[in-house]
């Protein structure tokens, strides 16, 4: 320990650098897929829901953008197919009954989005990043556009 | 023999701090040649984008305030968004309810008005993004919006031009 000088103290800290550096390096590579750990992707249809938007918002999704995640930055699939209908919502009328009723001026958006997903134990990850999940809320863009959404259906194609 | 001796060479023969400042200049250039790349890109796709901005529930003097050729900027983040060429007043609508029948109706407040800016800027435009100045624009981005004696929230309801392209 004595005849440690200063340059053996520096080489051994860059050599521990670069070990850590490396090990998160490939510690991030795992967790979005790309670490060797079997995990394949799937083709999988997804289907968006916009809800309460109106016509400037839901007729700027377009069929053959790409759809990307506010979270992650990343692509989550193309868009396949957009659907535009009335939005309805709930009402509780003065005789206390329910009633289902259209807003007017107001649209929900079907999007179908064709996507690659890589299962792991703890989900399902579009292009290994970003996370899909059944009825979770999330921001959604395109080039043009930019909306909150609901994740309503994953299928997988055989 | 020692890796490192009394004299600080590796192997006796390379001086470890001509090593480290060479590494040091090596990744001193890769950085310096990453920054300039990405400003060159930024720089070839600099293009005129033109959008529309939507402030509601405003009054008259807001309206007023607002002149073709005004400056507008983001008004938490104080830089220049662009300049308007084109203002457009339109009615103030409020969604209400009819509990007895079960509807929803709209219905025009007329005390307040919806005021739209068509404004123009130099932006800049990438394979999923298009910025306006430094502000992301996107139909459905919410920001603050303010110029000389006027201020409001608003959101983009259209982008009518980016470069030559309409979208």
């Amino acid at each position: 320990m004595k005849n440690l000088k200063k340059f053996d103290i520096l080489l051994i800290l860059i050599v521990i650098a670069m070990v850590v550096v490396l090990v998160l390096k490939f510690d991030h590579l795992d967790a979005v897929g790309i670490g060797g750990d079997g995990a394949e992707y799937n083709k999988a249809s997804l289907e968006y829901v916009i809800e309460d938007v109106r016509i400037m918002t839901a007729e700027a999704f377009k069929v053959g953008h790409t759809l990307m995640a506010d979270e992650t930055n990343d692509r989550i699939g193309l868009i396949t197919k957009v659907e535009i209908l009335p939005y309805m919502k709930t009402l509780e009328k003065t005789d206390g009954s329910l009633v289902l009723a259209e807003v007017p001026e107001k649209y929900k958006v079907v999007l179908g989005v064709d996507s690659e997903l890589m299962e792991r134990e703890t989900g399902y990850f579009a292009y290994g990043i970003t996370e899909i999940k059944n009825n979770s809320e999330a921001i959604i863009y395109t080039k043009y556009v930019k909306s909150v959404s609901k994740v309503e259906a994953i299928r997988f194609e055989d | 023999m020692k890796i490192i001796d009394k004299k600080g060479k590796l192997f006796e023969k390379i001086s470890i701090i001509d090593v480290l400042i060479v590494a040091i200049l090596c990744l001193g250039a890769i950085f310096l040649i990453n920054m300039f790349k990405e400003e060159a890109v930024v720089e070839t796709a600099k293009e005129e984008v033109v959008f529309t901005f939507e402030a509601k529930d405003v009054t008259q003097s807001f309206y007023d305030a607002i002149e073709v050729g005004t400056k507008v900027y983001n008004s938490s983040r104080n830089y220049y968004v662009g300049q308007v060429v084109e203002v457009i007043k339109q009615p103030f609508y409020v969604w209400t309810e009819d509990l007895e029948k079960g509807l929803f109706y709209v219905k025009e407040d007329p005390n307040r008005m919806t005021v739209h800016m068509v404004i123009k800027s130099q932006g800049t435009s990438s394979e999923h993004n298009i910025y306006a100045g430094q502000e992301l624009i996107k139909i459905g981005h919410i920001f603050p919006i303010k110029g000389k004696g006027f201020a409001s929230n608003g959101v983009v309801i259209d982008i009518k031009e980016v470069g030559h392209e309409k979208p």
